[in-house]
């Protein structure tokens, strides 16, 4: 009676998957048991079997290949998908960093004092038109320089030269509470 | 290798053949053979930037065709994508009669015809339809197809120690059934 490791390393025999070790032992017992040989000659015998009756068909691998070749070009077209190497990935930063500074320079470029700014946009804002004048106008103001200050001009800071503002009351019905003729900077 | 055409159908001409023989051998019919074929060959195509070893690419694609051989022979779906039956020819009797021939078959049909018609290969194909799938599995691929140990164990995604074992289960059962054959 072969036991079920002995019958294993038979079968590994068959296929001649064993360690050069266990051929040689193997060999030794091969010769010793008949038992042992018919089991092996069992197994090549089914294995010649099963590769001789069970054959795959008589295809034409060419046209099968073409066949086969077109169906995968057509999976290819609706799903391609973009495969980037390490190089592609290089380029692709790159071509990002120039885009960013390019984009940038042209930002600076337009902010840059003195430069010429065209109109960003035009925006036409429609309101409520003016209403007609019931009574005539009780305060009048302006806002700029008053007479005695028009011609002068005040140090505010070394480097910038500004004239002062003035408020004056042109009609009122109420006292002034203001100086409007006098300069802020006088005491 | 992933996306490169021309590289792809080269190993399309390299396995197609061993990938008709396995799914064959699984599902017992040339046309659904050649079906599960040409879809494993798709979805190999698809997921190549998933196959992390490309010496690995034949068991990895035998995998793939056992797994569709297995599902189909379980769903037996009818597809209507594959332009199969517009290639094929006008049949002979004699094709008929072996299965619907194709001109994808060639004219020699004797071994085919042997196949399906020869009683030791019907109970062959009968015996190993019982084996467990494993079993099944490594007596195609490494006992019949004679593939290399280690493309078996990637395509079960087992050792080759246990391809091996699989190899002497699966004998141990087809001698005990064809035992009046042999």
């Amino acid at each position: 009676m072969i036991g079920e490791q002995l019958e294993f390393q038979i079968s590994q025999y068959a296929d001649n998957t064993l360690s050069a070790g266990e051929r040689t032992a193997l060999e030794a017992e091969l010769e010793r048991s008949a038992e042992a040989r018919a089991l092996l000659t069992e197994y090549r015998k089914l294995d010649e079997v099963l590769r001789r009756e069970i054959l795959v068909p008589e295809v034409n691998w060419d046209r099968l290949a073409e066949q086969i070749s077109g169906a995968v070009g057509e999976e290819e077209i609706p799903g391609r998908r973009l495969v980037i190497g390490w190089g592609g990935r290089l380029a692709l930063a790159a071509s990002v960093l120039i885009a960013v500074g390019v984009g940038l320079a042209v930002y600076m470029k337009g902010t840059t004092p003195g430069a010429p700014v065209g109109p960003a946009g035009v925006a036409k804002v429609e309101g409520p038109s003016a209403e007609a004048a019931t009574q005539p106008a009780l305060v009048k103001i302006d806002v700029g320089p008053g007479d005695e200050f028009a011609e002068a001009q005040y140090q505010l800071s070394e480097g910038i030269v500004q004239r002062p503002s003035s408020v004056r009351v042109i009609a009122s019905n109420e006292e002034a509470g203001q100086d409007t003729h006098r300069s802020p900077y006088q005491q | 290798m992933a996306g490169n055409r021309r590289c792809f159908d080269t190993l399309i001409r390299r396995y197609q053949r061993q990938a008709v023989a396995v799914s064959y051998r699984l599902l017992g019919n040339s046309q659904d053979a050649m079906e599960v074929t040409q879809d494993a060959f798709l979805k190999a195509f698809t997921s190549l930037a998933t196959l992390q070893k490309p010496e690995a690419f034949g068991g990895w694609l035998m995998r793939i065709v056992s797994n569709l051989s297995l599902n189909y022979r379980r769903g037996r779906k009818t597809r209507s994508q594959l332009p199969l039956d517009d290639l094929l020819g006008k049949a002979t009797a004699e094709q008929a009669d072996v299965g619907g021939g194709s001109e994808w078959m060639a004219r020699d049909i004797g071994p085919l015809h042997r196949m399906e018609s020869g009683e030791l290969g019907s109970k062959l194909q009968e015996a190993l339809n019982q084996l467990p799938e494993k079993q099944r599995l490594a007596i195609v691929m490494f006992t019949i197809e004679q593939m290399p140990q280690k493309d078996v164990a990637e395509a079960l995604k087992c050792s080759v120690e246990a391809v091996k074992w699989h190899v002497f289960q699966g004998r141990k059962k087809l001698k005990e059934m064809l035992k009046e054959y042999l």
